[in-house]
């Protein structure tokens, strides 16, 4: 399936923190299918990915009082327990493997593990900032980061001093790297 | 030598095509340059990564589980994905978000009544909502898409509104002619700008357009035929166009 229209909002965001469960319903509707392809790719099975997306929203909706809409938005904040199910679950499954000792085969393929969801959520959480960075820095950077424009091509663009372009990409790429390091926090 | 100016350093991490040998040069063996450099290169190739382009939806009875696990209102008992219909557009979304916000967050006793009273108010009026949101909300523009050379397909765009002061493009085709794939985007009519919605992946489909993008600046709606190159330009091939009555 094509993904499905997005389009959330900070008040979204308050709205879930405050316990709304029609926001959860909202959420699900946006973004369990992407939840259930991270988990599909990591563990290799539709029926593990339906159990982790299950897990996610129901950890999300229990947790919800630790969730902080000034630190990510909703959807970065489930792709980041998206993660956390995903590395529970192969750590569950690579116990299993011990006890057992079958063949490597049914061990879900180590070279996605739980990495996708966590890239996945950064660039959730990056998409949120972008917002956040109001204008011409929101507009500058959506230019180089997905046009691939120079900075001489997005001052010519946007018709904006070359010199100011390029302070406006240090600032806003050194806060959007700031922002990386801040941890999601998901349950 | 001394450090690389930040400035440089972010149009390094960005591809820009900037920077003297020498400068790189230093990059290669300065440890405080070569940090700073990796940390914003990989901002970069995170805010680049692109999102599974096809996505598996949860069978209906992962939001059965979660809703008898959770104990969730009896309305909301309905697979918000539309059950076995992948339809996206059969399923409107519940649209609670706008009065919650302003909702007190920690309420004295005085208040708690009126908080409660205007909770079912909201709820009331988020579940009317939803009820008669089964009927699409009027459209903010039209365009009619008519083939280019060499194509046939005709088709329709419309801008819907999505509460937040969100705005979605909603694209329907008489077909899928592409070779490659399907590209949808807003373009300036001197064609000096374009901004790209995504891809389309059969004849129908819904973006989102970014807030604050002005239509009237870009009111041409364009479905290109995109070569899997992995270039994120326009391929310059359209197969239909049409602009917005906006």
């Amino acid at each position: 399936m094509p993904a499905p229209s997005q389009s959330w909002s900070a008040e979204l965001d308050a709205a879930f923190a405050a316990g709304q469960e029609q926001v959860l319903a909202e959420a699900y509707r946006q973004f369990a299918p992407l939840v259930h392809t991270l988990a599909a790719r990591s563990l290799g099975s539709q029926a593990s990915a339906d159990d982790a997306t299950q897990e996610v929203f129901i950890r999300a909706w229990r947790s919800r009082a630790t969730y902080n809409p000034a630190a990510a938005p909703v959807p970065a904040w489930l792709v980041g327990i998206t993660r956390n199910v995903i590395a529970d679950a192969l750590a569950a499954a690579a116990r299993e493997q011990r006890k057992v000792r079958a063949a490597a085969d049914v061990l879900p393929d180590p070279g996605h593990g739980p990495e996708a969801a966590e890239v996945m959520a950064d660039r959730l959480l990056l998409e949120g900032e972008l917002g956040r960075l109001g204008e011409p820095q929101g507009s500058i950077m959506r230019l180089a980061f997905y046009e691939d424009l120079t900075h001489e091509q997005i001052a010519r663009r946007l018709d904006l001093p070359l010199g100011t372009v390029k302070s406006h990409i240090r600032r806003s790429l050194s806060r959007l790297r700031d922002r990386l390091e801040v941890d999601h926090a998901a349950p | 030598m001394q450090h690389l100016d930040p400035e440089l350093l972010s149009l390094l991490a960005l591809d820009d095509g900037v920077g003297t040998d020498s400068e790189r040069e230093h990059l290669r063996r300065c440890t405080a340059c070569r940090t700073e450099y990796e940390e914003l290169r990989r901002t970069v190739s995170v805010a680049r990564t692109q999102p599974p382009q096809t996505l598996q939806a949860p069978g209906p009875q992962v939001w059965a589980a979660i809703h008898r696990e959770l104990g969730l209102a009896e309305t909301l008992a309905e697979d918000p994905l539309g059950g076995n219909v992948r339809d996206i557009r059969s399923a409107p979304p519940p649209r609670p978000g706008t009065a919650g916000g302003r909702r007190p967050r920690r309420a004295r006793p005085l208040w708690l009544l009126a908080a409660a009273a205007a909770l079912v108010l909201v709820l009331g009026i988020g579940w009317i909502v939803s009820r008669q949101a089964a009927a699409p909300p009027a459209p903010l523009a039209v365009a009619t898409l008519e083939p280019l050379k060499q194509f046939t397909t005709t088709g329709s765009a419309e801008v819907l509104p999505t509460g937040g002061n969100q705005r979605e493009l909603v694209v329907r085709l008489s077909a899928d002619e592409a070779h490659g794939y399907q590209e949808v985007w807003l373009i300036k009519p001197d064609l000096s700008g374009l901004v790209s919605l995504g891809v389309l992946e059969s004849t129908t489909g819904t973006f989102a357009i970014p807030p604050g993008l002005n239509l009237a600046d870009y009111p041409i709606v364009d479905v290109s035929d995109e070569p899997l190159d992995g270039k994120p330009a326009h391929s310059g091939v359209s197969i239909v166009r049409g602009k917005l009555d906006v």
